[in-house]
């Protein structure tokens, strides 16, 4: 039988988005690598924005059903001295962006 | 004005949903060959403007669901990056004429067969269980170790008779999974089936995500 591969219901059971990283982890650094006119360098907003989305909406569930996959990424463990340079450089940018987050996080679930 | 790039399909027409920001999505063709675009203000799209909007989660999040959105509802496309931009209709079809042999043979590789995520998740009872065993700090950590390889060795099988289903196979970081991979196929239900019995004889949870387009395998 064929399937409409337009049709996500199909194998979901349920319209449900897809998950912002699963969109991300594709439009950002998948499909054809052609160079348009207009460089941007996506790379590094990737791995900004989809690590601090995770970090605030799931490390407690993630924590709480043995998931911490960030104990093994250098950016994250504070285990390796590439991080820790890194770190120094970036901390206080990450903060603030991270009480920009949680603030927009509360005033949407509030 | 600047053109968005969304993908390139063979001789295809636009899809009937909005672009970004809401823009029209329009063919540029040349040759047998159709780029997806939609005209876009410089005012906002221009390289300056964008690298100070895309450290805004949100408007990340807008341009990444609608580019996707148009990518989705074109069947059989290449699709670009985000951010792919041209200065006019011109230098669109200029691309088109030079990158003319690799998209259509890509294409024409791809035809017909689409991409499905799946991933890995540990099940809620087995965590628990995990979690309650009363054993001493050395043998927890021993029993983790074992626990562990042999968490790998499953998931490894459960890659390696998946890659067999499919005609291609890219392991991802796992991010907020135990396991993460994509895999072009051409026969959906029987892939998804595929899924559902090797979770059932692993027990672990296995997720679909897609069908999406072959992100994963333009390559």
């Amino acid at each position: 039988m064929a399937i409409d591969p337009r049709r996500r219901t199909s194998l979901a059971g349920s319209p449900e988005p897809e998950s912002l990283a699963d969109v991300l982890e594709r439009v950002l650094d998948k499909g054809i690598v052609i160079a348009g006119d207009i460089q941007i360098n996506l790379l590094e907003i990737e791995l900004l924005t989809i690590h601090l989305r995770l970090l605030i909406a799931s490390v407690d569930k993630a924590q709480e059903i043995g998931i911490n996959w960030w104990q093994s990424d250098p950016r994250l463990n504070g285990e390796s001295a590439q991080r820790e340079q890194v770190e120094r450089g970036e901390n206080a940018r990450l903060e603030e962006r991270v009480k920009e987050l949680e603030r927009r996080l509360e005033e949407r679930d509030g | 004005m600047a053109e968005w790039l969304y993908g390139v399909t063979l001789g295809g027409d636009a899809p009937a949903v909005p672009g970004v920001d809401d823009h029209p999505v329009r063919v540029v063709r040349e040759g047998e060959l159709s780029a997806l675009v939609s005209s876009v203000p410089l005012s906002r799209f221009d390289a300056d403007v964008l690298r100070r909007e895309l450290e805004d989660l949100d408007r990340v999040e807008a341009l990444a669901r609608a580019h996707d959105r148009v990518v989705e509802a074109a069947p059989d496309v290449l699709p670009a990056r985000l951010c792919t931009l041209y200065e006019s209709p011109e230098a669109v079809a200029g691309m088109l004429r030079a990158e003319h042999e690799g998209l259509r043979s890509a294409l024409e590789r791809l035809a017909g067969k689409v991409e499905l995520g799946v991933k890995a998740y540990a099940r809620p009872e087995e965590q628990r269980a995990r979690a309650s065993s009363g054993a001493d700090y050395l043998a927890r950590k021993g029993a983790k170790r074992e626990a562990s390889a042999s968490l790998d060795a499953t998931l490894e099988a459960i890659h390696a008779r998946l890659s067999e289903a499919a005609e291609g196979s890219v392991v991802n970081h796992p991010r907020d999974s135990l396991f993460n991979g994509a895999y072009l196929v051409a026969d959906q239900e029987r892939f998804a089936a595929l899924v559902a019995s090797l979770a059932d004889e692993h027990g672990v949870d296995l997720q679909l995500t897609g069908p999406w387009a072959p992100y994963h395998f333009v390559a």
